[in-house]
């Protein structure tokens, strides 16, 4: 059930230390032990290998249009065939090849939105957690206040005035949704300061930002990694939700939110049409979901690794 | 209704997020194969369903059984509840239910007596109309002649959405209560027809309320009484038992934007809604096989085109917006996306058709046959070898595959190297950057003709009276010179001439087709048939017992 939740830790429970060497092997075994990791591991890589050799795998350019070969359907029904392996949308343009090019852009959107969410987030948290005091008052507050705007509707209202487009998502979504991650990394600070050799550190004169880097951002890092990988799912998913609302994305880009809500107007007779990007969709975010929650289980020591997994 | 509200409800809530969308899909699925089914008949109560609440006290009073509610599924909202402002279809439409209008147009396009019984010219710039005198607004005021001279004042000194509508009108007087004069700049043959854009409102009303308020609690004199407003949900008129043409069948007709195909139809099985608009070809059959409800097709007054700005680069260069209309294959189009429910008029008309005054009067216009080559051929001599990049706006849910027409058209355009910025937009948000004359690039867009005159387009769309996306001197000049020509068949050649230079040699559009309006109601449903002009009549609607 984990699968949907946002990946908000609470300031108590967050995964402290660093992964220590001794324990990386053991570590690596519990991971291919479990199902779920494995199994989300799996279905990254292909969808990533699917998303890096899009022209090679795609047997059709994603925009080409046949009016002539509209609404054909997935090769095991009646009119199907192999040429189309899920059929042709309303426009003849193969089913298959757009929802591999879509997951270029699902995947580029993830992982792009992500690294500036972590950029501001990381930078805000550190700066609040070490600095303490009014600063951190001032950004935490900022961090309540953003929090208390539902993450969609204040992303709508930002696509709505940057307008649309693949960049204009990035954008969006990158800067709507930092909060998560200063809010963890700063409950990771708070702990780490405290610690003896940073005090050590502090107390023989080492400058702030050299304590910061050396002592304090590796220790937070695993957590960021963990919130990360969860956030890409749901950062995939926001895109679409955009997309499908007609602020993301634009046709004739092949991106599965606008697939799905140019599919919706036909699901009594051509089913497959919203469905298939749709279950492209599901597959990819339960497979980041799945990996990401065994990475927590398993760099979480409180967690036994029989508790663990999805 | 609810019982798919539910459906909906019980699928969403466990897991949001990642299978959400699936899960509507699959929630939609189940909707559009069980609605249907579950209840063929609609239950008439079912249409104010949503609504809640809203006693509706007189046809209570009355006590005749349960009160007639037509509920009409258009694909967008009303833009102002201000007859003023009616400026598209649907909002006309429902401008339709709350006003009058001195003259009005029977389904074969007629235009016959209103508010006036008689009108006739005067002098050449110069028209009356004899006023009816037993006219009642709905707070029960008569109708005289002050409120029809203070509707064309308003409108005439104001910057409204229908002042456009309504040059070359410039005055209107009274005469005495019951007698207007219309004066137009110079003699302007359509005058009668032009008095359509102007909904006679109340003067005693709108200048106690001002217009703010109007906008929002509008009257008039219509058959429908407005009830409540609530904005991209419901807008909802009740009878009005003592207008002039006698009582409306239906108790009360509710307005509901559905923009989204699929719901329309789904609303429409499920007969929460009676009748809908733009059912997409593809499901035509589908519907006509089910029982609930019932397909009446129509062709259409509409004329669909791709207007384009031609003030600014590539767009000013006429060679490019030839090339563009030789990159378009309609043929295509028509047999496959629109499934054969379009109609061209090649070499009649390319504007469009033939309902509309000044249809193929004349010589042979010639057209833009499919001919990528030429298209190629002709973006190189403009200086556009290697093609050229344009914005292109488009609506989703107004007309007809709206959004997958576009689609298919940048599609084709690219083929010969002109790479289009396609945004799809909802309709509150194309609509006004279009009239305000903001679109940059290509604009899709699909014209009714209440004036029944090839005159409207031209003014309206391709002369500096109009929305400024093309306007030429010596254009301008023809238009307003054929205004003068109170001979009809002068003048029927007249605008058949200015038409072929416009496509001949202006090019101020990607011309398409007219459509065909598809509609379908409830099997319950009757005193109800579609117009080519896109009225929606709601005098005699009602429901059948059964």
């Amino acid at each position: 059930m984990t699968i949907d939740t946002p990946p908000t830790l609470e300031d108590g429970q967050a995964p402290p230390a660093t992964v220590s060497r001794t324990g990386s092997r053991s570590k690596m075994r519990q991971f291919r032990r479990n199902f779920g990791a494995m199994f989300g591991l799996t279905v990254i890589v292909v969808v990533c290998l699917m998303a890096l050799f899009a022209p090679w795998v795609a047997p059709y350019d994603p925009t080409a249009q046949v009016l002539l070969n509209r609404n054909r359907p997935p090769f095991w029904m009646d009119g199907g065939t192999f040429d189309h392996v899920l059929g042709t949308d309303q426009l003849g343009r193969d089913l298959f090849s757009r929802i591999v090019y879509g997951a270029r852009i699902s995947l580029f959107v993830g992982i792009a939105t992500v690294l500036i969410q972590t950029s501001i987030g990381v930078t805000v948290g550190l700066i609040a957690g070490y600095r303490r005091g009014w600063v951190d008052t001032l950004f935490m507050r900022i961090a309540d206040v953003w929090l208390a705007i539902p993450f969609l509707v204040l992303a709508i209202a930002v696509a709505v005035i940057l307008g649309p487009g693949v960049m204009n998502t990035v954008l969006v979504l990158g800067l709507v949704g930092w909060v998560t991650y200063a809010r963890v990394v700063r409950a990771e600070v708070l702990t780490v300061r405290e610690r003896d050799y940073v005090l050590a550190a502090r107390s023989i004169g080492t400058p702030a930002l050299r304590i910061v880097r050396q002592h304090i951002v590796p220790n937070v890092m695993a957590s960021v990694l963990v919130v990360g990988t969860l956030q890409i799912s749901r950062m995939i998913i926001a895109e679409a939700s955009l997309s499908f609302l007609g602020l993301g994305v634009q046709p004739p880009n092949p991106a599965w939110g606008s697939m799905i809500s140019e599919g919706r107007d036909r699901l009594g007779q051509q089913w497959w049409l919203a469905t298939m990007p749709g279950l492209a969709l599901m597959l990819t975010t339960l497979g980041i979901n799945l990996l990401g929650d065994s990475m927590r289980d398993i760099l979480d020591p409180k967690l036994g690794p029989k508790e663990g997994g999805a | 209704m609810a019982s798919t509200t539910k459906r909906w409800g019980r699928a969403g809530t466990p897991r949001r997020g990642a299978v959400t969308a699936t899960v509507i899909a699959f929630a939609l699925a189940l909707a559009a194969c069980g609605g249907g089914g579950d209840e063929p008949e609609a239950d008439p109560a079912a249409g104010d369903q949503p609504a809640g609440e809203e006693p509706e006290d007189e046809g209570a009073d009355e006590g005749s059984g349960e009160p007639v509610i037509i509920t009409i599924a258009q694909g967008v909202d009303t833009e102002s509840g201000d007859a003023a402002n009616l400026n598209a279809t649907p909002s006309i439409n429902i401008g339709y239910a709350i006003y009058d209008r001195l003259l009005s147009r029977d389904a074969d396009g007629v235009l016959g007596p209103a508010l006036a019984t008689e009108w006739s010219q005067v002098d050449d710039s110069t028209w009356e109309f004899k006023l009816r005198d037993d006219v009642l607004f709905h707070d029960g005021t008569p109708l005289t002649a002050d409120d029809v001279v203070f509707t064309f004042e308003r409108l005439l000194n104001g910057e409204y959405g229908a002042t456009n509508n309504i040059t070359p009108i410039n005055a209107a007087e009274k005469v005495d209560d019951y007698t207007v004069r219309l004066t137009t700049d110079g003699p302007y043959a359509p005058t009668p027809a032009r008095t359509m854009f102007a909904s006679i409102v109340p003067k005693h009303y709108v200048e106690e309320v001002g217009d703010e308020e109007f906008n929002l609690n509008p009257m008039g004199s219509g058959p429908f009484k407005f009830v409540e407003w609530e904005r991209d949900s419901r807008f909802v008129v009740e009878r009005f038992d003592d207008y002039w043409g006698g009582p409306a069948a239906a108790d009360q007709i509710v307005y509901r934007p559905i923009s989204e195909t699929s719901s329309r139809i789904a609303a429409l099985r499920t007969g929460e809604v009676d009748i809908i608009v733009n059912v997409p070809p593809d499901l035509v059959q589908s519907i006509d096989d089910d029982p609930c409800c019932v397909m009446k097709p129509v062709p259409s007054i509409r004329t669909m085109f791709v207007g384009m700005n031609t003030n600014v680069p590539p767009l000013d260069n006429v060679l490019v917006r030839q090339a563009l209309n030789y990159a378009i294959d309609k043929d295509l189009l028509i047999e496959t996306v629109m499934g054969g429910l379009a109609y061209k008029h090649d070499g009649q008309s390319l504007l469009f058709g033939p309902q509309v005054y000044g249809f193929g009067a004349g010589e042979p216009i010639e057209d833009y046959p499919y001919d990528p080559d030429r298209a190629r051929e002709l973006l190189a001599e403009a200086g556009y070898p290697d093609g050229l990049s344009v914005e292109f706006e488009a609506p989703r849910g107004r007309y007809l595959n709206d959004a997958e027409l576009s689609e298919a058209i940048a599609g084709m355009l690219s083929e010969v190297g002109v790479q289009t910025n396609l945004t799809i937009s909802e309709w509150g948000t194309f609509w006004p950057k279009t009239v305000e004359g903001n679109q940059q690039g290509l604009w899709f867009l699909g014209l009714g003709n209440t004036l029944n005159d090839a005159e409207y387009y031209y003014t309206l769309y391709l002369s500096s009276d109009g929305r400024g996306y093309y306007a030429t001197d010596h254009m301008d000049e023809r238009i307003r010179q054929q205004y003068a020509i109170l001979d009809e068949a002068e003048r029927e050649a007249t605008l058949h001439d200015i038409h072929k230079t416009f496509v001949e040699e202006e090019v101020p559009w990607i011309f398409l087709w007219d459509q065909a309006d598809l509609y379908a109601t409830g099997a319950n449903i009757t005193g109800w048939e579609p117009r080519a002009d896109e009225r929606i009549d709601i005098m005699t609607v009602t429901r059948s017992d059964g």
